[in-house]
């Protein structure tokens, strides 16, 4: 025993490590792969007991899948779990809960109808035969919000607390399991600066209880301020861990940033046309708050920011799709409509191909051919209002087998599902390709989920557009690398308006970067 | 468990692409064509049992078993096909039927009558549409209270009991009781007017298309210009029209203004809809589906009288079929079939 301590201690202290007999977590050599993907891929990772351990990186870079790890929501493909220096599998939550780890979701999880106290215990009431023991459980409650020094009211539904106070409870829940390890997924998302003040002094305490936290963020000033160490996670690697001590802001970015830039980007030839699409203070009164930005001909407009920084909801204001409340659209020189059906901006040749294919994009129980004939069949309406299939079909085929994309199917009756997530967002770009009338294409997040190659394509094909059809196109991407190989501006998003603008000659990772955090 | 393993978001994987060759494979055959096979053994047993059963003047008289259900089916159809549902087409229905006899007792025009009672089943229609639609009133609840009120109503048209006119007009008959070619009966003709409409509206124009889109992805329909609400309202509208028809029909058929005559037809309609989601389309319902499967249900029906079966085993094997039919394409498909969200 004493041996096999003493091998531990003097491994791990050739890494520079202190001690890995304190860490309460340790993970080594964990690998995901999701359906051929490769989500994270070699971490070795401990937390120790009254440390606050930070994990910052770009959105995908596998933190959240590192938790999902942790907490049993994921297996592991490869890789070990030690807690409290044994080696462990968890295959549930409530495994995990058992165990003494507990993490507070990026989601919101409470039951609205319910008090801060009852959701709280929920799961864990006090019941004296059969019927739960209100007092009691209001009182277990109000001492865990006493010992952590909380502030938020527990007798009231959670309905009518604020996003920070709701956070709150959702923290204590955590705590009330007694967890020695508490892990906090984007915390300070929904929070205000004092609420995240208070927050921090939570962490503190708990911190001095001798327990272990893990702190996803990437908001680096949060992460400097309240963490021990920051481990820096990049396309499901781990790139580095280091005190707080060793490490600067400016060298965390470098770290999150990729800095390889693969050649499979097109080249560019810059030819801005008339300016299409201005817009001038845009506002929906949440989520955008005053946005103002142009795109003209034949330019590729990147649209760069965090996750929630409302890049989605400003392309959704453009097509119609979320009311605008403050501010002005001009579109070729004429001021748009306030609040458009979606049908009339399309007709005006503003197309969107969303985000998130599966919810907003695909038609699942639909065959290909019906996926992408769905937006051109006011063009191939016979006598009343039957499609002419013969037409449809020769419109399909030429999608589908036009030299832009060049789909891999079957055959046209197949069910969408069954083409790879390339196919699928081809045969939707092609939806809308070939439609009269385009002006300006909005693309958001046109390669997630998507392989290598199928990128390639899609970027030769926005170039293309953009050069030879004299239109504008604004890609909305979490891939700063993308946007940089493919965009000839780039404007950044931060908490719903424009934080920077960047013209091509101009890019630099480490700047745009700075300005979204 | 507080630990919310309700977001597990498990990683999608969408169907490997299997080469299976273009040739019809058995099980697949069984999960498309199962209904329509089911439809035609159930056939031969019963004309090998009962060689009553096989001649023209039964067919045709199955066939008229069909209609009145067979119309309110394909339009539950349509509301099913945008994600909505219906519990009121048969109270409509039954205060439509019943609103014509009241007309014809007070000697409004025959013609007439037909047109409003029908324009009052759209409007009844517009009602539950409006609520879902605009108001937002989840379709179960907003159709079951119009059901409620509309039972009461037409119980208070009615007096609690039957109504029947003193005298009614030449051609009244018409709609339910009369033959063409001395034959045919023209509530099959009007069943068989309207399934044809009905396939040619769903399977091949835009709006069909829409619908069914609306249905599959609400929010991808959005995405690409379809105006759900309007569709929506426009599904609503055709049950309308069609609860209508089969409203006259039934006045016509049963030469009376009975508040329970449409109850009978609630249960096989929508038994109807749903075994017809496993004809062809794999779960998802489909207007050839409702006419195989109301086909089906009508020869268990009539089958079942010409066989002396006692008359319980009617609904007890209509609910069977039902559970078969769904649970063995569930089964073959590997994946659960598609419900109403209600």
């Amino acid at each position: 025993m004493a041996d096999a301590l003493g091998k531990t201690i003097s491994g791990s202290a050739m890494q520079g490590d202190i001690s890995n007999a304190e860490a309460v977590l340790m993970l080594k050599g964990i690998t995901k792969v999701f359906g051929g993907v490769v989500a994270l891929s070699d971490i070795n990772f401990d937390v120790r007991k009254g440390e606050v351990h930070a994990i910052c990186g770009e959105n995908g870079a596998g933190k959240s899948t590192l938790c999902n790890i942790v907490t049993g929501i994921y297996q592991p493909t490869e890789g070990e779990i030690y807690w409290n220096g044994k080696q462990v599998r968890i295959f549930h939550p409530s495994e995990a809960l058992a165990m003494g780890i507990a993490m507070v979701y990026q989601e919101r999880n409470l039951i609205p109808s319910l008090t801060g106290a009852q959701n709280i215990c929920l799961g864990q009431e006090s019941v004296r035969l059969g019927i739960i023991d209100e007092h009691r459980s209001t009182e277990m409650a109000n001492i865990l919000r006493e010992r952590v020094g909380a502030k938020v009211p527990l007798n009231i539904p959670v309905s009518e607390l604020g996003a920070s106070q709701r956070q709150m409870i959702e923290i204590l829940r955590a705590l009330s399991y007694e967890p020695e390890l508490l892990i906090l997924d984007e915390p300070t998302a929904s929070l205000d600066r004092e609420d995240i003040q208070c927050l921090f002094d939570v962490i503190n305490r708990i911190k001095k209880e001798g327990k272990a936290v893990v702190f996803i963020s990437h908001k680096l000033d949060e992460v400097f301020s309240i963490s021990d160490r920051i481990s820096v996670f990049r396309d499901g690697k781990k790139i580095s861990t280091n005190d707080i001590s060793q490490i600067d802001k400016h060298m965390c970015i470098k770290q999150m940033i990729n800095r390889e830039m693969i050649d499979q980007y097109p080249t560019i030839r810059g030819c801005r046309g008339d300016v299409l699409l201005e817009a001038e203070g845009v506002s929906d009164g949440f989520e955008i708050k005053g946005v103002t930005m142009n795109i003209h001909r034949g330019e590729i407009v990147g649209g760069y920011g965090l996750v929630g920084a409302g890049r989605t909801e400003f392309a959704e204001i453009l097509c119609g799709l979320r009311p605008m409340k403050d501010g002005g659209i001009r579109f070729q020189g004429e001021s748009l409509e306030e609040n458009e059906s979606p049908s009339h901006r399309i007709s005006k040749g503003i197309f969107l191909i969303p985000e998130d294919r599966r919810r907003k994009g695909l038609f699942p129980s639909f065959s290909i051919r019906e996926n992408a004939s769905i937006a051109l069949l006011k063009d191939l309406l016979g006598v009343l209002d039957i499609v002419k299939r013969s037409e449809e079909k020769r419109r399909v085929n030429d999608i589908l087998n036009s030299k832009k994309l060049r789909v891999v199917y079957n055959h046209m009756e197949q069910s969408i599902e069954e083409l790879s997530g390339g196919n699928k967002q081809k045969v939707i770009i092609g939806r809308w390709l070939s439609m009269k009338g385009l002006n300006l294409l909005i693309m958001d997040e046109p390669t997630q989920g998507i392989d290598v190659g199928a990128k390639r394509e899609i970027y030769n094909l926005m170039r293309e557009l953009v050069e030879k059809e004299d239109i504008g196109i604004f890609c909305i991407s979490s891939e700063l690398p993308e946007l940089i190989g493919i965009c000839d501006r780039i404007y950044v998003f931060r908490d719903g308006t424009i934080s920077a603008e960047f013209e091509r000659g101009e890019f630099s990772q480490e700047e745009i970067l700075a300005c979204a955090l | 468990m507080a630990l919310g393993s309700q977001q597990c978001n498990v990683e999608a994987t969408p169907a490997e692409s299997k080469k299976v060759s273009q040739g019809m494979n058995v099980k697949v055959a069984l999960r498309r064509y199962g209904v329509l096979i089911t439809l035609i053994v159930l056939f031969s047993i019963f004309a090998s049992l009962e060689p009553q059963f096989y001649r023209t003047e039964n067919i045709f008289n199955i066939i008229r078993q069909a209609s009145i259900m067979g119309l309110l089916s394909l339009g539950l159809t349509g509301i099913v096909s945008v994600g909505e549902f219906d519990i009121s087409f048969a109270a409509v229905a039954t205060f439509c039927g019943v609103l014509n006899i009241v007309l014809i007792m007070n000697s409004v025009n025959l013609y007439l009558s037909w047109i409003l009672s029908i324009a009052t089943g759209i409007v009844l229609a517009g009602i539950n549409g409006f609520n879902v639609v605009f108001m937002g009133i989840p379709s179960f609840i907003a159709t079951l209270g119009l059901q409620a009120i509309l039972t009461g109503l037409s119980r208070f048209f009615t007096g609690g009991s039957v109504l029947y006119a003193a005298s009614y007009p030449p051609g009244f008959e018409v709609m339910g009781r009369a033959f063409v070619f001395k034959i045919i009966p023209t509530p099959v003709i009007i069943f068989v007017i309207f399934a044809a409409l009905g396939v040619i509206f769903l399977e091949f124009s835009r709006s069909g298309r829409y619908i069914y889109a609306t249905g599959g992805n609400p929010e991808a329909a959005t995405h690409v210009g379809i105006d759900v609400r309007k569709i929506k309202m426009m599904a609503f509208l055709i049950m309308g029209l069609l609860c209508g028809v089969a409203g006259i029909i039934m006045a016509s058929m049963f030469g009376s203004g009975n508040p329970q005559m449409g109850d009978g037809f609630l249960n096989p309609a929508i038994i109807g809809c749903f075994l017809g989601a496993v004809f062809l389309k794999d779960g998802l319902t489909n207007s050839r589906g409702t006419v195989v499967a109301c086909l089906l249900l009508a020869v268990l029906e009539n089958g079942f009288v010409m066989t002396s079966v006692p008359f319980y085993m009617k609904e007890i094997v209509q609910g069977i079929v039902l559970l078969v039919a769904v649970g063995m394409v569930s089964v073959l498909r590997g994946r659960p079939v598609q419900g109403v969200k209600m």
